[in-house]
């Protein structure tokens, strides 16, 4: 469905947002992974028609997305990672509105349509009150309904759970896994878990490349017996990264735990950790991070 | 504090927007001060004109004092640094201050820039060699200093204090804009209040920059003061200066102390909690939704966008606060400007269109800008542009929208523009509202204006993509440009000034004349260019994150294609069609040059046809003219038939004809003399000279007959507003025959040094040259002759020329009149064409002949014809009793259409403008009646005028104008007494002391003077007044009969001088009193009285006894406007003692005198001691201000007890 080929995009000031990306992605959730400041949101926006590439070709069921983004955009629901809102506009008022101009006309569909919407991100009580008194998550979830809008076949979602109670994150997880039934949604994010609970597919991302790309589980299982855990004093930490590739050093319960990559079974009080697709992604971003 | 003080200039020495403000506060005052230029005796840069210079800049620097006052504090709001900032551990008042010194450092040494700016762009001026910008005075660094202290520094500190304050308070861009939008109607207003005499004395507390109380204190200073006094902070300007720096210090203070970070944290804005308590109800059926995406869902996007962008604005409160702001404006420009001579006018529609748009049009035009910047901007800056323009909709659907939305603005502000009018009509008790013009004027003149604005303004913002950026550079297109253009290049052309059309009047007899046409196509043309801008700016309209320039070119080039370059081909053959049918019309059919072309071509001609000056030429004796006029057609015929006579002791072989009428297509078309057609030897066609050889000399005393044929047409839409020839109200003079002779045209020295031509300092002769005593003033060109016309026009007008109406007939659906004086009058006749009502009464001649008086008007004009009809019969009365009898059979006011406020007294035959007293409200009965003063004034020159005219010398003009004054005065007193010409005298005085310095030669005397109506007309009032007060009106009367009966009609062969009138009236004056004819002909003299002490004090009887000391001095002064002496002879001057002022049964207030006495006065004190019956509250010198006085307030002083 989605086919994205050489794409590559450098800003002015030298940095290399995209590097050669290659994606196939098919219907269903896929998952962008990838740290802050990876070029996630360049690709999104690219794909999203908001920017353009240097060179390379983004196709979506046949529509070129840099010759016809007006053809794109009428099958696209976009949830942009940093966005605002006219703030002394209701919900209810400017969800109309960009229900009538993404094609929906009838007034009587639109309205009910609209509150179903509404109820669906559970903003319905809450539809009368102006976009600028909205809280952080509220805002958020008034983003989301924007982006459903229309039923759209290619939805792309820019670190959409930021900001959202667990309760509300799940609604939307729900939410996004049905629509993924009959769409192409783009889940660009930096949580591991979002992508492990939600996408069928996946890439990791990195400094403008995708690094790697396939199906969560299969990529993690790739390192089973390879990553290996223990507790360790914090004052350790230094010598251990010298010794070991460490992937990450995080706290539980207050003790400094350290995860690290091996091929072969370090012994010294180290465990087996399987299967954890953060492992991966660590691994596969090559950066120790402290979590 | 110092570091913050160090960080605020750190800051802004980073930011590139500092350099740009400063190069900015530098580059304006220096091109101002380069291209400052000075017609009188002023020095190009004398301390007045360099506090005029800085002055200016404080208005300019508002946008730059905003941008860094404003900001210093609201800065750490926007990038939200506030929330740590305020953890650290600086207090509140060294925080506040530090950035308000840093920010108040950098407006500084902006100012400093525009005082470097302005001494650098004087010094060039004086380098260049331009003698028509006038003369230089040498470098005084106390010139510039001062103002920079007192206008500059001082008004920094009070828009920085009252941004800085406003931005920490309130937090809001838009606050920011209404603060400075306050300051800026408080200064136009104090600008209107000083124009009027009522006013002047609010200006100096209402204006927050000090022009005005400059202008106040500087307003009766001569010249020389203004080369040599510097800028002092004393008296009134003081004043103003500390009440402003007051304020501001107070500004100031309450913002250090009450500024707490805890308040400033606190967001004020109310929230909208609304919550519906319903809960959600599925719809019966969850609709299984369909996308349409076709042209009928475009339009509709398209309508709904719009409806969304236009509420947008129409919602916001700035937006609504700027209108309301608009709208007082409108009110008060209305009320101000709707008044001739303190009187007010009705608020016809045709003053309402033209003054409530003047007053809407800034604010208008802001809101325009501004909101343009906001359409571009808005989802931008709340950044929903993030998701929305990912929405599909299509650029031009998006762009179109908020173009849409735009002009929708606009119609609001036009129609706004119509309700004002019509509401200000009704709270005037005017009903009569014209809808049809409100509607025409506003969509032909004020709608287009704005559409242009705004296209013009919505390209800038979507190219520059920065908001601050993009006001000001459509700032500086919208006033800049002209300015240069008009500056530097000197041009008027409409095709190269934004906005520029041909200009036009609003007229009750004309309507809008032909002047829509021209304008039409000028909006048309500048509407066509500004569409080829938006469209241009599709391409380059920024949608999601394109950036770079290099990024936007290449979406640019992709969008560049398909309908978006058909459209643009469309707008760019239409607009260089349109602008070429323009230039047809402007440049080809009719001229149009820039400023300095009619200069050299002037000086070119006088040193061409100088050598005439003083030659020989014919004179009429006789002339019967044919003047056919078609109004519809714009175009007349005329064919005068003449009489003409050899005056000189030499034969005339030469025949010189200048064409002088205002139109531009103005041809002889065929000369006969004496039976032979002439062809000229000389074709001058550009100057419009052309010079004949006679086929045989014109011996001395020996007559010819000489036929002329003159042809005017226009053509199609000029720059020239064609006045003489109009549809309904054509009105020009005899120049429709061309002038026998030639006359130099250049009278400033500056311009005539720069052209190589010799220095004039009197354009007249002097009164001892026996040639010149025997030319008339107003047209060398004959002495007394007869004259006939037959003046034909369309059938439905009236046409008029002077003299009795002996036929009447209609022909080829033409009508015609004809006209014939009854005694020889002067070579100077009017001709007017249009469709009139006539009003008719008669006056008898104390011989008991009958005089009809005929006032031709608009028949919209019925409710003031009474004043006239009552000044031309008192008017008739005086002259005819105290002087001669009025020698014709009929006596004529004809309106004529409202391009000029003026009238002109031709013999028997007044033409009067439309807008000089037929449209004014003379209902309140302390009003001044300008038209029946105007009106006797003018029936006063038939015979000061045209029975004695004056000899073409220095000062002979008083003979006409002084005179007809003095009898107009003198009408007006027996008619509403001594009081009724109080506020007219005070209205004299107050013009003459403010000329004075306007003056582009030195002050001539009475007695000398040239030009400038304040010494003919006020000075010589005030002098004519004076006299008549101290020795009798019948003796004065008698002096100028005297005058008369010797020089009517040019019996006695030379004609009158001023030097004649002056003899005629020291002749009849007693010798005490000869002092004051001296003084009022022959000098400049001022007064300075006042009373110094006042103490009264009961006596037994019940009477008071007061003492009271009065001041008195007179002055002479040079024509320079410096001191010469101070008279140490005595003079007689008025003094009294007054009780309460009373109400005269006319309602008028007037002064209740006690004891009021004309004495001797010595220089200096002089003590008195009155008793009187009651108590008296005031005393005074001169209290009821006869004598010229420049400072009139302290010749009244209240009684000590």
């Amino acid at each position: 469905m989605l086919s994205i080929q050489n794409l590559n995009k450098t800003y002015p000031n030298g940095t290399q947002a995209l590097n050669n990306v290659n994606l196939e992605i098919h219907k269903g959730m896929f998952g962008l992974l990838g740290p802050n400041g990876a070029g996630k949101s360049t690709l999104m926006r690219t794909i999203a028609t908001l920017q353009i590439a240097d060179t390379g070709t983004i196709d979506f069921d046949g529509i070129d997305v840099f010759n016809q983004p007006e053809e794109l955009r009428k099958v696209l629901g976009y949830l942009p990672q940093d966005f605002g809102v006219y703030p002394k506009v209701s919900a209810e008022m400017m969800l109309n509105h960009i229900a009538k101009i993404k094609g929906i006309h009838s007034s009587n569909d639109r309205k009910a349509y609209v509150a179903d919407l509404l109820n669906q991100v559970n903003l319905y009580k809450f539809r009368k009150r102006n976009l600028g008194d909205y809280s952080g998550g509220m805002r958020q979830r008034f983003g989301i309904a924007q982006a459903l809008i229309g039923n759209p076949k290619l939805i792309i979602v820019d670190e959409p759970t930021a900001g959202l109670d667990p309760l509300e994150r799940n609604r939307f997880h729900n939410l996004l896994s049905e629509l993924g039934e009959e769409a192409v949604v783009i889940l660009s994010t930096h949580i591991v878990d979002d992508v492990v609970n939600l996408c069928t597919n996946m890439a990791v991302f990195n400094d403008g490349q995708i690094v790697v790309q396939g199906h969560p589980q299969e990529l993690s299982n790739s390192l089973n017996d390879k990553i290996y855990r223990k507790r360790i004093e914090k004052s350790e930490i230094e010598k251990y990264q010298s010794e070991y590739t460490v992937l990450s050093t995080y706290l539980r319960s207050g003790n400094m735990n350290v995860n690290i990559f091996s091929d072969v079974h370090p012994g010294d009080g180290f465990e087996v950790v399987n299967n954890n697709l953060e492992d991966f992604y660590f691994y596969s971003i090559n950066q120790p991070q402290t979590v | 504090m110092k570091e913050i003080f160090l960080f605020e200039l750190k800051y802004r020495f980073r930011r590139p927007a500092t350099y740009i403000y400063i190069v900015l506060m530098f580059v304006i005052p220096l091109l101002m001060s380069v291209f400052e230029s000075s017609v009188t005796a002023q020095y190009t840069n004398s301390p007045n004109a360099i506090v005029g210079v800085l002055g200016g800049m404080s208005i300019i620097s508002l946008f730059f004092y905003a941008a860094i006052m404003g900001v210093a504090v609201y800065r750490d709001e926007e990038h939200k640094t506030a929330q740590t900032y305020f953890t650290f551990p600086i207090s509140e008042k060294n925080y506040i201050l530090g950035r308000f010194l840093g920010s108040f450092t950098i407006v500084t040494i902006m100012n400093i820039g525009a005082v470097i700016g302005a001494m650098i762009g004087f010094s060039i001026g004086a380098f260049l060699e331009r003698p028509d910008y006038g003369v230089y005075t040498s470098f005084n660094l106390t010139s510039y200093l001062l103002p920079f202290i007192y206008l500059l520094t001082f008004n920094a500190f009070f828009i920085g204090s009252l941004f800085f304050s406003l931005m920490t308070f309130f937090k809001r861009m838009s606050i920011l804009y209404l603060g400075g939008i306050v300051i800026l109607i408080l200064t136009i207003a104090s600008g209107q209040l000083l124009s009027g005499l009522d006013t002047e004395w609010l200006s100096v507390y209402v204006d927050p920059f000090g022009e005005a109380a400059h202008g106040f204190i500087t307003k009766y200073w001569t010249v020389d003061e203004l080369n040599h006094n510097q800028l002092a902070l004393s008296g009134k300007f003081a004043l103003n200066r500390l009440l402003w720096l007051g304020i501001a210090f107070l500004i100031f203070f309450f913002t250090l102390f009450r500024f707490s970070y805890k308040r400033f944290l606190t967001s004020s804005k109310r929230k909208s909690t609304k919550e519906s308590k319903e809960d959600y109800v599925p719809a019966s059926f969850i609709p299984n939704i369909t996308q349409v995406f076709n042209a009928k869902a475009r339009w509709e996007n398209l309508v709904s966008l719009s409806k969304i962008e236009f509420l947008s604005i129409v919602k916001e409160t700035a937006f609504v606060i700027l209108m309301v702001m608009g709208v007082i404006m409108a009110g008060f420009v209305a009320y101000l400007s709707n008044q001739t001579y303190g009187t007010p006018s009705l608020p016809l529609t045709r003053y309402m269109v033209t003054q409530i748009s003047g007053g809407m049009i800034l604010f208008s035009i802001i809101i325009l800008i501004i909101y343009s910047g906001e359409a571009v901007h808005r989802t931008r800056q709340n950044k929903t542009f993030e998701f929305y323009d990912a929405l599909p909709v299509s650029n031009i659907t998006l762009y179109l929208s908020k173009i849409i939305s735009l002009i929708g603005i606009s119609v609001v502000l036009t129609l706004l523009n119509v309700v004002v009018g019509i509401l200000y009509q009704t709270f005037n008790g005017y009903f009569n509202y014209e809808l049809g013009m409100y509607l025409t004027y506003n969509f032909t003149s004020v709608f287009p204006s704005y559409v242009m604005t705004v296209l013009l303004a919505f390209f800038i913002h979507v190219l520059v993509n920065n908001k601050f950026l993009g006001h000001f550079i459509v700032i500086l297109i919208y006033v800049g440009l002209p300015i240069i253009l008009g500056l530097a290049l000197k041009t008027s052309n409409p095709l190269v000034i934004f906005g520029g059309t041909p200009g036009g009047f609003l007229s009750d007899l004309n309507g809008f004349g032909h002047y829509l046409y021209g304008r039409f196509w000028l909006n048309l043309y500048w509407i066509l260019l500004t569409c080829i801008l938006a469209t241009i700016g599709i391409v380059f309209w920024n949608r999601g994150f394109f950036s770079s320039a290099k990024e936007r070119l290449q979406i640019a080039k992709q969008r560049f294609s398909g309908k978006t370059l058909c459209l643009m081909l469309f707008f760019i053959v239409a607009f260089v069609s349109v602008g070429a049918y323009s230039y047809y019309n402007l440049k080809v059919l009719n001229q149009l040059e820039d400023g300095n072309y009619s200069q050299k071509l002037n000086a070119e001609a006088e040193k061409k046809y100088g050598k005439y000056i003083d030659q020989p030429h014919i004179q009429v004796t006789d002339l019967k003219a044919f003047i056919d006029i078609f109004p519809e057609d714009r175009r007349v015929e005329a064919k005068g038939e003449f009489m003409v006579i050899n005056n000189y002791e030499v034969p005339i072989d030469t025949l010189l004809m200048e064409v002088k009428f205002p139109i531009s297509d103005t041809k002889i078309t065929k000369v006969v003399y004496n039976g032979t057609e002439l062809k000229p030897f000389l074709a001058d066609e550009e100057y419009r000279m052309f010079i004949y050889k006679l086929p045989t000399s014109l011996q001395p005393k020996q007559t010819a007959s000489l036929v002329i044929e003159t042809r005017v047409n226009t053509h199609g839409f000029s720059m020239d507003s064609e006045t003489a020839i109009l549809e309904n109200g054509t009105f020009f003079n005899d120049a429709i025959f061309p002038s026998f002779h030639y006359e130099r045209t250049i009278v400033d020295n500056g311009i005539r040094k720069k052209y190589g031509l010799e220095k004039l300092d009197y354009l007249l002769s002097p009164r001892t040259d026996s040639l010149a005593l025997r030319k008339n003033l107003f047209n060398e060109d004959a002495d007394y002759l007869n004259f006939e016309a037959i003046v034909s026009t369309s059938k439905g007008q009236t046409a008029v020329a002077p003299g009795a109406l002996t036929k009447q007939w209609e022909e080829n659906e033409r009508s015609y009149f004809q006209y014939k004086i009854e005694e020889k009058t002067d070579y100077f006749f009017s001709f007017v064409s249009a469709a009139y009502d006539i009003e008719k009464d008669n006056w008898t001649a104390p011989s008991g002949k009958k005089v009809t008086i005929e006032i031709y008007h608009s028949p919209k004009h019925k409710r003031n014809l009474k004043y006239f009809i009552k000044g031309v019969k008192i008017a008739l009365d005086y002259n005819s009793k105290n002087f001669m009898e009025y020698p014709y059979s009929v006596i004529r006011i004809i309106e004529f259409p409202a391009h000029s406020t003026f009238a002109q007294s031709f013999a028997t035959t007044i033409p009067y403008s439309e807008d000089f007293g037929f449209a004014a409200d003379f209902s309140k009965a302390d009003s001044y009646n300008y038209a029946f003063r105007v009106t006797s004034h003018e029936v006063a020159h038939q015979w000061w005028g045209h029975i004695v005219t004056p000899s073409k010398t220095s000062g002979g003009n008083i003979i006409s104008e002084t005179l007809a004054e003095y009898a107009s005065l003198m009408t007006m007193k027996q008619e509403y007494g001594e009081n009724g010409i109080k506020s007219f005298l005070k209205n004299s005085l107050d013009t003459y002391l403010g000329s004075r310095k306007f003056s582009f030669k030195p002050e001539r005397t009475l007695m000398d003077v040239e030009t400038g109506g304040y010494i003919w007309y006020e000075k010589g009032s005030m002098i004519m007044y004076d006299l008549q007060d101290v020795m009798g009106e019948d003796v004065v009367n008698s002096g100028l009969k005297n005058f008369l009966e010797e020089f009517k009609y040019n019996k006695k062969g030379v004609y009158a001088t001023s030097e004649d009138l002056y003899k005629a009236l020291y002749a009849v004056t007693p010798d005490s009193l000869k002092y004051k004819i001296d003084d009022g002909f022959k000098e400049i003299v001022l007064y300075e009285n006042r009373v110094m002490t006042a103490k009264t004090k009961a006596l037994d009887n019940g009477k008071w006894e007061t003492t009271f000391t009065v001041n008195s001095k007179k002055i002479y002064y040079d024509d320079k406007g410096r001191e010469d002496r101070v008279d140490d002879k005595k003079n007689l001057v008025d003094i009294g003692l007054f009780g309460e002022d009373v109400v005269n049964d006319d309602g008028v207030t007037i002064k209740d005198p006690l004891y009021f006495e004309l004495k001797w006065l010595e220089s200096g004190d002089n003590s008195f001691t009155v008793i009187t019956d009651k108590k008296p509250l005031k005393a005074g010198i001169d209290p009821y201000n006869k004598l010229i006085d420049r400072n009139s307030d302290d010749n009244l002083k209240t009684v000590e007890e």
